[in-house]
């Protein structure tokens, strides 16, 4: 195609013409907003966002609608564009409800993510808890102690019973992290080489201090005071933060390589530019606001009037502090509170506050007032001192009485004085706690001092007028709580952190926010009650005669208790949300647009959670639902304003055609689309994502595992090879079992009749001892080993080679996947053709193909059918593929092969036989023609269901096909069908060629594998026939061992040697069969399961390892058509194992010591041994590369140098043709259990 | 067809005639000619246009003068046939005919050539007036390419509102490939005040399906659908009867008057979305999806019904069509200016003294349509404005009364032709409140799929709402223009990117009254009741007690014989008392 010339924002770009200005602009990285498209489905055009200018058209277009021409010149972003999407915005945002954070984490100055940590805690997750506090400070303990804990003001719960108590459950959080034996320490990145010099070690220091440094620069805090903490230490008294703590969460920070410097003054001891001339690159003042103001009353320059901060300092700092009996504290904030209650403690008789406005009005926190009454504080109200009196010392202060009158600039009512009412206190002590100034003294001539005596730093890069010197916390804004500090301290950091590395100076981002307005008690009216937990505390007459810490910390379990009353409020899908990117980019202000907002109820389901509330209309969930996933289960519903999307018939959706994929979730922009997560307490939290192989059917499914503190949040599809960004509903929902607290974690031996847990070592050592001991006494074939196809390709090539090279037995077997007639038939069990291929077929024959059991797959032949495939179906029960087929011949339940037969009968009575092909490549066909000149169709056809003409139909579109694939559903056909369908091919010589022949589905995640690996009796890695004396030879070799040189027993000759007693011993690899079978392997003298779970099987083993999930595995599976697709552990393993190295520990205690040490290693041994494959190195699995040789498609030359002449396997004729196949594995069983339990089987 | 030497009674019975009674009249008609046993023939005839004076009946003597009678109920019918046929004198005070004239004379009527004329569902009668002649023309002599061109000579645009020329239409919907064709006969009419489509369909429903087979002929269709709204049942079973009547006479089917050009017709019962009348919209309503815009491009001529080659026109455009076949594309391009030839058809509502159907030349002038065919502003108020084109159009005032009627100078006004609605205003409407009474009703109409149309007009909507209860703010006014010009932008389909004009407009030409609801809180038309307050002047009022027995709330008090009061606090506003009052004491505000 022929390059058109287009260019956007002043670059010269190349298109085509059936591309549109969208498709051009993301092919070249250039950005371009939108909500509704998406490159899968058709144009819809209805957010207006990709609106461009293009030049020479007076309106703006749509880029994702507009296709490109010859010289167009094009812009993406300018004031116009910009203008057009904000209103765009905006209005979507006017009927968008919802809460983009929770109201705790809006209100914290420093946005720390309570609702996060508070799940976390409610889930019994503190570890994880902790280390999402440790995201936004450095000090959960000492801020959980003194913070007036906004967020719990803001909280929902309020309109309930009060507060989630999340100031105290922070505070548990820090302290059971510093009391276990290994608390926390974050990364920290490798060293930038950049220096930074932060002023002052206060809350706002120390947290730039701590954020820095995890950035990986070098920091030093300079302190003017002898110990770091800045007010924390010196400001709070000890009964309400204890110095031990604080030490403890200070050392923590200096852990991380901080380096701190006390005792040395700013402005005294060094200057801001010695700093810069000794090799710092940036400077942090976080000074604080030490000094107390002054009253401006006569008589303070008196002796016995203090400051308050000056005297809480002096307390900290052991110095002698005259009191005397009668202390009066002016002024009614927190330091106020602090002085008055630490004058108490230090003995002082009479200890009275006097403020100037009412009890309302004291801006101390209310508890803080109360446990200074408590402890016998007095209070003088509406009282403002006049005149201090005194011989040289004060002795009274007289004071004026107050009223309130109008509300203030702070919203207070301004108390104004009664004129001519005055009294007197006696008194020994001022202590004038009113407020506090920055020492300005120090920096004035370095940085610039705004007029209200504090730093001038710019809003949101905090730099001061002097480059590279920043500053933030009460140096800037004046006196205010540590969280606020510490919020500067953590803000500053993104800003510095920046400008070190050369970029542009950009403030702090902040983030779009929407709130819920006008909530009531009635909005939670479903809400259980349940009253807040109480701090304990200590008593008043008690607390009164010391320091000691007041409150005495919740237990865990009071925490995790009062975290489940959380209300959930902030949206699940904040960090992903399109539409709040979009608006905080476009700086979008819905609130201008004032108007009618939808309040919808929410709507779930048991795995998906519907808010219309926030949807925004773009239609992705009905398009995918209906073009992609083809269950049209979603739908828009009435015009305009109202318009909404809604499951068929406004049924819930679990009653209409859904199937329960979660693409709709997948696809959906914002939250009205989220999945309903396995969490007791679910909160949005930013997941840790790791993409891996799906481990249920062998599609083989690329998917992003996203976990949180060591479990499954939620599965999300990826864009795999395979199944190009969607899952079916095992896939995004089957996860849950991981998680589960009933799997297996230790071994279990069986001791007087009874499972008991035991060490990894007792059970290896017991095991192994009592392996040996049967090989010795009955030889290696009393042993069998059966092995779940859901183990990875190096879990399954090491129990093949612990059979074969350890036990001695080729004795290999699974229940889950009989051996596969293709084996024999073409040499290898496996497809000769590729899924890329269905869409160039003309006719596909897909026989038992359920779309329950492989979605994925049978989408692509919906896909398939798109591209003008004819598909015909042969099927026992209903599918939903049934919609897409040409033609559908159901077959009688029960049926058994004999149509099969007839159809071969057919084939060759028409002609049809390939003579050529079938006599140049295949062998054994006279023998099946001898035998299919013997039958009679019609017999053959009787209790089929089908007609000859049905049979005849089929045949002669097949026959007619250029490129025809047959496609099998493994899982539910029998092997006698599979041979019959490969014969038939065969016949018609459609086997063999690009888009010519079989792609045989596999039930098991690595079906494939499990065979490839050699989980078979007498074929070994990649189909080598052990009864090959050569084969055998290169084995031995390679593995220093000697293998059985005969085929081993299959599965009835396995379980007839139990009956018989010639087994004796039994390993089962994550399998669980019939209750029947069971029963014949518990007969065995040593059973042995490993599993997740304690199967019903494992119930009766003597020994049982504890197996890891798909999750927690590292290797690779291969799929359906030979690719080979890594499988990469999303969480460390439950066990603290991995399966293979269960296995390599197994056979080193049982005296094989062997050198593969990790997956790569021994999938390296694995493909020197197997020439199939030869080439497919461990390191190009990231290309999930097929086998053999790399090529999707077997052609013929491959299939006879596998198998010299490709089989024909004569039909035995009664077997089933269609099989219900049980699971016979705990996932499978799982997820079954799963589905009826959720009510969506 | 009129037999020789018989009288002729034809009863106006489209919509507006049925509407004005039309149908019993016309049973009192039957019944007196059969009491009698009177030898004449009575039919039904389409609208002719003056439906303000409806049910109208013509009598027509053998000599072929005609006697139109207005507003003729039961009575008038039965005293028509007894005085006027049997006794021979005419009922002159009811006589309509220099009316008439004044009106259909001053009109040129192609598309409405047959209305009110003949009885459409009488195929011999369309027959007589020439119909079918064009299809017969076309299919005997003419190749597909000369018809396309024959219309393109002719200038005929798009009378659905858009004014795109019908023959380039033809001509790309004829050149894509593809096996199959659509014609699309786009009958979903839906603007408030507009009845041009109905009207023509019920009053001449062949011309309609001629003009759709010449379509055909000449883009090469086999199928055809007409999309009607199923609000309008006549309409729908006169053109059922239609089609099956010209099936019947080989005008529809296999190998049309032998030419071997076969065409069928469909017709399609839209639910009444006014979305559905946007052609887009229209064709995946067809293919029964949810009636929602699609993106153009692709033009339906490229990918229309099911991805086809589509050429959808609408109604008033294919009636055009045989006349223009017929009598040639150079007698068509005649009537009209440069750019907009032919004629149009308009519906005149709103304050006029004679609303109905017109037909005119294409830039004759709005004062010369308004005050010279619509006999001017009704009750002698004074005229204030006039919308055009429905909730798609603009708001025209006094001083651009002038302008002449063709697509392109409408269209610098601000406004559109659209499909022909006319709706005039008087000084008693509030231009606010008429422009919130559009965006009502396209808000209501929106599909629900852009935002801009779905939020953008609720936002509108609700700023309007808030002027004219006087609640907005200062800055709205700025807000609302400012979301008016992001809809037209941003909107997906016309139904969204028109809906702002009747706002601009008026902003545009009555800003002053947007700033008095706004800034003063009050409507100079007096309207917007919110805005309003009733007032006693004590001066006039003799405490008659009037207003006081009709105020609902009892709001207003004072003793007999002396000036009352009314309590703002429990008014209304509802305005019963300014009726009531003989005395004009009751003062509005």
């Amino acid at each position: 195609m022929s390059c058109l010339r287009i260019n956007i924002n002043g670059r010269e770009l190349c298109g085509h013409g059936e591309q549109t200005i969208l498709e051009v602009a993301t092919a070249n990285g250039i950005h371009i907003p939108t909500l509704c498209f998406s490159g899968d489905l058709e144009v819809y055009a209805s957010c207006g966002l990709c609106l461009v200018e293009i030049k020479g058209m007076p309106r703006l277009l749509r880029a994702c609608a507009t296709k490109i021409s010859d010289g167009m010149i094009i812009q993406t972003e300018n004031e116009k564009i910009r203008k057009a999407r904000k209103l765009a915005l905006e209005l979507i945002l006017s009927d968008h409800r919802g809460d983009c954070r929770a109201p705790c984490v809006t209100a914290c100055p420093a946005n720390c993510d309570a609702q996060g940590y508070v799940g976390l805690v409610a889930n019994g997750q503190y570890r994880e808890a902790l280390k999402l506090v440790k995201e936004f400070m450095p000090f959960p303990s000492s801020i959980g102690r003194v913070c007036p804990a906004p967020c719990e003001e803001n909280c929902r719960r309020n309109l309930l019973e009060g507060p989630v108590s999340i100031r105290y459950l922070k505070r548990l959080i820090g302290d059971l992290d510093m009391a276990s034996d290994d608390p926390y320490v974050p990364e920290v990145l490798p060293d930038t080489g950049k220096k930074i010099a932060v002023i002052g070690s206060g809350p706002a220091g120390m947290t730039a201090a701590f954020f820095l440094r995890r950035k990986g620069h070098a920091v030093t805090v300079f302190e003017a005071l002898p110990e770091l903490g800045g007010m924390l230490r010196y400001g709070i008294p000890e009964y309400r933060l204890p110095k031990k703590v604080l030490n403890a969460e200070i050392q923590q920070v200096l852990n991380l390589g901080v380096e701190a410097r006390t005792n040395v003054q700013l402005g005294e001891d060094f200057t801001v530019d010695y700093l810069f001339k000794s090799g710092y690159d940036a400077v942090y003042l976080a000074i604080g606001a030490q000094n107390s103001k002054a009253m401006g009353v006569t008589g303070e320059d008196l002796s016995g009037v203090l400051g308050g901060a000056e005297f809480l300092r002096a307390v900290m700092l052991n110095e002698a502090v005259e009191l005397g009996n009668r202390v009066a504290v002016i002024g009614g904030g927190n330091t106020a509170m602090d002085a008055a209650r630490t004058a108490k403690r230090l003995g002082a008789g009479q200890v009275m506050v006097v403020y100037r406005r009412a009890r309302e009005q004291m801006p101390a926190q209310p508890i803080e007032v109360i446990e200074a009454e408590e402890e016998g504080v007095e209070f003088y109200l509406l009282a403002a001192p006049v005149k201090i009196e005194g011989n040289g010392k004060a002795e009274k202060m007289v004071c004026q009485k107050m009223q309130l009158g109008e509300p203030d600039a702070s919203g207070r009512r301004r108390p104004e004085p009664i004129p001519d009412a005055f009294f007197t206190i006696e008194l020994d002590t001022v202590i004038a706690a009113i407020g506090q100034d920055v020492d300005v003294a120090k920096i004035k001539d370095d940085v610039e001092i705004n007029r209200y005596q504090t730093i001038e730093a710019a809003d949101g890069t905090f730099l001061t007028s002097m480059p590279g010197v920043f500053a933030g916390g009460d140096a800037v804004t004046g006196p205010g709580i540590a969280i606020e500090a510490i919020a500067a301290g953590k803000r500053v950091t993104e800003v510095i952190d920046n400008y070190l590395r050369g970029n542009k100076l950009s403030p702090y981002r902040t983030y779009f926010n929407i709130a819920k307005e006008g909530l009531t008690e009635e909005n939670f009216a479903d809400k259980v009650r349940q009253e807040r937990v109480k701090m304990p505390v200590l008593e008043p007459e008690v607390r009164i005669k010391h320091f000691r810490e007041i409150e005495q910390g919740l237990l865990p379990e009071e925490a995790k208790k009062d975290g489940t009353r959380c209300l959930e409020c902030g949206c699940f899908d904040v960090f992903e949300c399109k539409l709040r990117d979009f608006a905080t980019r476009y700086k979008a202000k819905p609130e201008r647009i004032i108007g009618e907002k939808h309040d919808y109820e929410l709507q779930t389901h048991p795995l998906i959670v519907r808010d219309a509330n926030k949807c925004i209309l773009c239609g992705l969930c009905v398009r995918t639902c209906t073009e992609i996933i083809g269950a049209e289960a979603l739908g828009l519903v009435n015009r305009g304003f109202d318009a909404y999307v809604s499951p068929s018939l406004d049924l819930p959706l679990e009653k209409t055609t859904c199937v329960a994929c979660g693409q709709c979730v997948a696809v959906c922009p914002t939250g009205a689309l989220v999945e309903n997560m396995p969490f007791d307490k679910p909160a949005p939290w930013e997941l840790t994502r790791t993409i891996t192989t799906c481990g249920y059917c062998g599609v083989g499914c690329s998917m992003q595992v996203e976990t949180m503190g060591g479990r499954i949040a939620r599965v999300v599809p990826a864009q795999g090879p395979v199944n190009a960004g969607v899952l079916c509903k095992k896939g995004r929902f089957g996860f849950a079992y991981v998680n589960s607290e009933e799997r297996l974690k230790a071994p279990l031996i069986r001791e007087d009749g009874v499972l008991k847990e035991t060490t990894w070592h007792d059970a290896l050592l017991y095991l192994a001892k009592k392996t040996k001991s049967i090989k010795a006494r009955y030889g290696g074939e009393s042993l069998a080993v059966f092995a779940a196809p859901r183990y990875s390709n190096e879990e399954s090539y090491l129990i093949q080679k612990f059979a074969r090279a350890v036990l001695g037995t080729d004795n290999l077997n699974s229940f889950n996947e009989p051996t596969n007639p293709l084996t024999i038939q073409i040499g290898m069990g496996a497809s000769t053709n590729s899924f890329t291929e269905l869409n160039a077929a003309d006719f596909i024959l897909a026989v038992g193909v359920d779309f329950d059991d492989y979605p994925i797959a049978a989408l692509q032949l919906k896909q398939a059918v798109e591209y003008g495939a004819l598909l015909w179906l042969i099927q026992e029960g209903k599918t939903e593929l049934g919609r897409y087929a040409k033609r559908r011949l159901q077959i009688k339940e029960g049926a058994n092969t004999n149509f099969l037969v007839a159809l071969l009968m057919l084939a060759r009575e028409k002609g049809l036989l390939d003579r050529k092909f079938v006599e140049k490549y295949t062998q054994n066909y006279e023998e099946l023609n001898a035998l299919l000149e013997k039958r009679s169709a019609d017999q053959l056809l009787q209790g089929s269901g089908l007609t000859k003409e049905d049979l005849q139909a089929l045949l002669e579109a097949y026959s007619a096909a250029k490129n025809p694939l047959l496609v099998l559903g493994g899982r539910n056909l029998s092997g006698e069908a599979t041979a019959q369908l490969t014969n038939l091919a065969m016949m018609l010589g459609k086997i063999g060629a690009p888009r010519q022949g079989i792609i045989d589905l596999r039930g098991r995640c690595n079906g494939q594998g499990h065979f490839d690996m050699g989980v078979s009796p007498g074929y070994l890695p990649g189909y080598q026939q052990i009864e090959d004396a050569k084969v055998r030879e290169k084995f031995n070799r390679a593995w220093r061992a000697f293998i059985p040189a005969a085929a081993g027993k299959n599965v009835e000759q396995v379980l007839d040697g139990l009956e018989e007693g010639q087994i004796k011993g039994v390993f089962v690899f994550g399998e669980d069969p019939l209750p029947e079978v069971v029963e014949k392997l518990a007969k065995a003298e040593l059973l042995v399961v490993q599993d997740l779970f304690l199967t019903e099987t494992a119930r009766r083993a003597h020994v049982v390892l504890p197996a890891v999930s798909f999750a927690e595995t590292e290797g690779s599976f291969i799929n359906s058509e030979r690719r080979v697709q890594q499988v990469n552990p999303a969480l460390p393993p439950l066990t603290g194992r991995q399966n293979w190295q269960v296995l390599l520990a197994l056979m080193a205690e049982m005296g094989y010591i062997q050198n593969p040490a990790s997956p790569q290693q021994i999938w390296a041994e694995m493909t020197a041994l197997a020439p199939a494959f030869f080439g497919v190195d461990y390191d190009t699995l990231k290309e999930a590369p097929y086998w053999p040789a790399g090529k999707p498609v077997c052609q013929i030359e491959t299939i006879l140098a596998a198998v010299g002449r490709l089989k024909f396997i004569l039909p035995s004729g009664e077997n089933p043709a269609f099989i219900e196949r049980e699971s016979f594995d705990s996932v499978g069983k799982w997820f079954k259990a799963f589905l009826w339990e959720k009510g969506l089987s | 067809m009129q037999e020789q030497g018989k009288t002729v009674i034809k009863v106006g019975l489209s919509t507006c005639g049925i509407a004005a009674g039309g149908n019993k009249t016309y049973e009192a008609i039957t019944a007196a000619i059969k009491e009698n046993n009177i030898d004449l023939i009575l039919k039904k005839t389409g609208c002719i246009g003056m439906c303000y004076l409806e049910p109208i009946v013509d009598v027509i003597a053998p000599d072929g003068t005609i006697f139109s009678y207005g507003a003729v109920d039961e009575d008038k019918g039965r005293r028509i046939v007894s005085e006027h046929i049997q006794e021979g004198r005419p009922l002159q005070d009811f006589l309509i005919n220099e009316e008439r004239e004044s009106v259909v004379g001053s009109q040129v009527r192609i598309s409405l050539r047959n209305c009110g004329i003949i009885n459409p569902e009488s195929l011999d009668e369309y027959r007589a007036a020439g119909g079918y002649g064009a299809a017969e023309k076309a299919l005997k002599g003419m190749t597909p390419e000369q018809v396309i061109e024959e219309v393109l000579r002719s200038g005929l645009r798009g009378r659905g509102g858009a004014g795109f020329p019908t023959g380039l239409k033809w001509r790309f919907t004829r050149m894509n490939k593809g096996e199959q064709k659509y014609i699309v006969c786009n009958a979903d009419e839906g603007d408030p005040g507009a009845f041009m489509d109905r009207s023509i369909i019920e009053g001449d429903p062949h011309a309609v399906i001629e003009g759709m087979l010449l379509a055909g002929y000449a883009v090469g269709a086999s199928q055809g659908y007409i999309y009607a709204r199923a609000e309008y049942p006549l309409a729908i079973v006169r053109l059922e009867k239609a089609i099956k009547d010209a099936h019947a006479a080989g005008f529809l089917g296999e190998n049309i008057l032998g030419s071997g050009f076969k065409y069928y017709l469909k017709i399609k019962k839209g639910a009444g979305a006014f979305v559905c009348g946007e052609e887009t919209a229209l064709i995946a309503s067809l293919e029964g999806e949810r009636g929602m815009p699609r993106l153009k491009p692709p033009f339906p001529a490229e990918q229309g019904l099911w991805r086809k080659p589509t050429s959808i026109n609408n109604v008033e455009t294919f009636s055009n069509v045989p006349w223009i076949i017929l009598h040639g594309a150079d007698k068509y391009a005649a009537y009209g200016t440069e750019k907009s030839k032919g004629t149009k058809v308009f519906a005149l509502a709103g304050k006029m003294n004679r609303g109905g159907l017109i037909e005119v030349p294409m830039g004759i002038t709005l004062r010369e349509v308004i005050f010279g065919v619509g006999g001017g502003v009704r009750n002698q108020k004074k005229f204030k404005g006039v919308q055009l084109g429905g909730p798609s159009g603009g708001c025209i005032p006094e001083s651009l009364l002038d302008t002449p009627v063709d697509y392109d100078s409408l269209t610098r006004t601000g406004a559109i032709m659209g499909s022909g609605g006319m709706i005039v205003m008087d000084e008693t409407t509030c231009m606010v409140d008429m422009a919130r009474y559009f965006l009502d009703f396209v808000q209501k109409e929106s599909c629900g799929k852009c935002i801009h149309c779905r939020l953008g007009t609720k936002r509108m909507l609700e700023i309007l709402t808030r002027m004219t209860e006087g609640k907005s703010a200062p800055e709205e006014l700025e807000l609302l223009e400012e979301i008016a010009y992001n809809v037209k932008e941003g909107a997906l389909c016309g139904l969204g990117q028109t809906a702002p004009n009747p706002v601009l407009t008026t902003i545009q030409y009555f800003r002053d009254e947007y700033e008095a609801h706004i800034f003063d809180r009050r409507c100079p038309a007096k309207s917007c009741t919110e805005l309003l307050t009733y007032t006693i002047d004590v001066e006039l009022c003799n405490g008659c007690r009037r207003c006081v027995k009709r105020c609902p709330t009892e709001a207003i008090s004072g003793e007999r014989k002396k000036p009352h009061v009314i309590d703002q606090e429990k008014c209304i506003k509802c305005g019963n008392c300014a009726d009531a009052c003989r005395l004009d004491a009751v003062k509005v505000d």
